[in-house]
């Protein structure tokens, strides 16, 4: 339940280009592009391949898991509804199906002191609104535990 | 010179009143900052043929405005823009502009209010790349700026000393600079107790936002004898940008794009790395000014934390990084004050600063997505 004065978590403006993503992770899934013809996914969702600039691109699903490339542990609230949950881990995840390939998001069910470079972490829910899920990620392997909405 | 092209100098800088809630308009900090850059010198009004503006979309004031605000009436050539790599961004633009023939006298200038610590606002939606990142709580500068310290950190072995010695380093610049905001001096224990913001960045580590305009004025070799100080030469430059966007998603970290348009400087000079004495290395966030060591060759990838911690870009160092105190302690100027202070050197004019005999110096700025460099020489 949310008042009028609980700050609400920043949501994404969804359009043409963005909408499949956030389509898929209503459904628990990880899609992102994937070019035909030169066979490499891209993130964030683009009219056109970068590497070969077709645009003959179509969702596919990715298996969710990666390695953390690099972190940060915000100790600073920039938006009024992360201020109570600090501080959080942010993290840049280096996903399995590609060098390269990135996600940045935040990780859950770790401590800022657990988290390391190379750690592997695989993706988890967060249901935000009807409209909204939110790709999270977690140590790899290790048990659900419930995250807060 | 970079390429072909009349050869550049340049023969001012100066800024606006500096400081927190100055009071004063964006044009009026404008006007301060020219009329500083014109007075350093010797250059009149009807001097000017060109101007070139670089400023955040929402504190941007077209060129053709400032000529209009400054009385230049018949400009030959304006640029605005609102991307790129801060004050480089249009110092680039100018020089290319003297190079070229397509103005002989070239003002280019960098304004900005002071912007604090702000977010997205609350009840907005993120649009385009913005929605992979604020939902998640992400895609603040200090932020990305805190992923590539850990990124420096884990792949090079390095600890926040590497960083903290830069920052005491430039502390000590600032104190014997009557024009920095911040001068007391500071050891690596103050910097280690400082606050973080996205850790391993803590608060030391960031640029100080001020209300500021820097202005530096760029002209021909030819013409630069009609002006009153020893003329600065600028010898190459380039930009750099890279494959992905956004600064979170630089494909790696302790390289980025800033390597690629060092090389590019480097290939249209005979001057080499090691003949630089001076360098101004863009500190919004310290662990820019520490790639900037190495994307420039100053020393070996991954070996900036030594380098700092020999003591080479202190003050008696050989090559002294920052010798104003770096934007962290003159405030975000955005990258006028790496050329300003250089430009100084060159001159030989640092007073207790001064490199002593620096006849080659480099500014350069920003990380990741887009940045740029300037190799400048004293003769
Ligand atoms: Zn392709």
């Amino acid at each position: 339940m949310t008042t009028e004065t609980a700050p609400v978590r920043p949501l994404p403006l969804i359009d043409d280009e963005t909408r499949f993503f956030w389509d898929g992770t209503r459904e628990h899934r990880l899609l992102m592009q994937y070019c035909a013809d030169c066979k490499r996914y891209h993130h964030y969702p683009r009219p056109v391949c970068p590497g070969c600039l077709s645009s003959d691109m179509a969702p596919e699903e990715l298996s969710g898991r990666g390695r953390v490339y690099t972190y940060t542990i915000a100790e600073q609230a920039f938006h009024p509804f992360f201020a109570d949950r600090l501080p959080y881990v942010l993290v840049v995840v280096d996903l399995e199906e590609q060098p390269g390939l990135r996600f940045v998001s935040e990780l859950v069910q770790c401590s800022p002191e657990e988290v390391s470079v190379g750690m592997p972490v695989e993706v988890v829910w967060e249901d935000v609104t009807e409209e909204v899920t939110l790709p999270l990620f977690k140590p790899a392997g290790s048990a659900d535990r419930a995250v807060q909405a | 010179m970079s390429g072909a092209g009349r050869r550049v100098a340049i023969v001012g800088v100066g800024y606006s009143t500096v400081g927190r809630d100055t009071g004063l308009s964006l044009k009026q900090l404008i006007a301060q900052g020219a009329a500083a850059a014109m007075a350093d010198g010797g250059v009149e009004q009807a001097d000017i043929d060109g101007v070139a503006m670089h400023a955040f979309p929402q504190h941007f004031v077209p060129a053709y405005e400032c000529g209009a605000l400054l009385g230049l009436p018949s400009l030959k050539w304006t640029s605005g823009s609102i991307e790129g790599p801060a004050f480089l961004s249009a110092g680039i633009h100018a020089a290319a502009a003297v190079a070229s023939g397509t103005a002989d006298v070239v003002l280019a200038l960098r304004p900005m209010l002071r912007l604090g610590a702000t977010g997205p606002t609350p009840g907005a939606r993120a649009a385009g790349g913005r929605q992979f990142l604020e939902p998640f709580g992400a895609g603040r500068p200090a932020q990305w700026a805190g992923m590539i310290k850990q990124r420096m950190m884990s792949e090079f072995g390095w600890g926040e000393e590497a960083f903290g010695r830069q920052m005491v380093a430039q502390r000590e610049f600032a104190a014997m600079n009557p024009d920095a905001l911040l001068r007391n001096r500071i050891t690596l224990d103050d910097y280690m107790n400082t606050r973080y913001v996205a850790k391993p960045l803590r608060l030391l580590d960031c640029d100080y936002p001020v209300d500021s305009c820097g202005a530096v004025i760029f002209t021909t070799e030819e013409r630069a004898r009609d002006f009153k100080q020893k003329p600065v030469f600028v010898e190459s430059w380039s930009f750099g940008t890279s494959g992905e966007s956004d600064f979170e998603l630089a494909e790696d970290m302790t390289r980025t794009s800033s390597f690629d348009a060092a090389a590019a400087m480097w290939a249209r000079t005979s001057l080499t790395p090691q003949d630089v004495q001076v360098a101004g290395l863009y500190d919004g966030f310290s662990p820019i000014t520490l790639n900037w060591m190495e994307a420039l060759g100053l020393c070996g990838r991954g070996e900036a934390s030594d380098f700092v911690a020999e003591g080479n870009t202190s003050l008696g160092g050989r090559v002294p990084v920052n010798c104003d105190g770096g934007a962290t302690n003159v405030g975000r100027v955005h990258g006028v004050n790496h050329v300003a202070e250089v430009v100084r050197q060159l001159r030989g004019t640092s007073g207790d600063r001064q490199r002593p005999d620096a006849k080659v110096g480099v500014a350069a700025n920003s990380i990741a997505a887009f940045t740029a460099c300037m190799l400048m020489s004293a003769e």
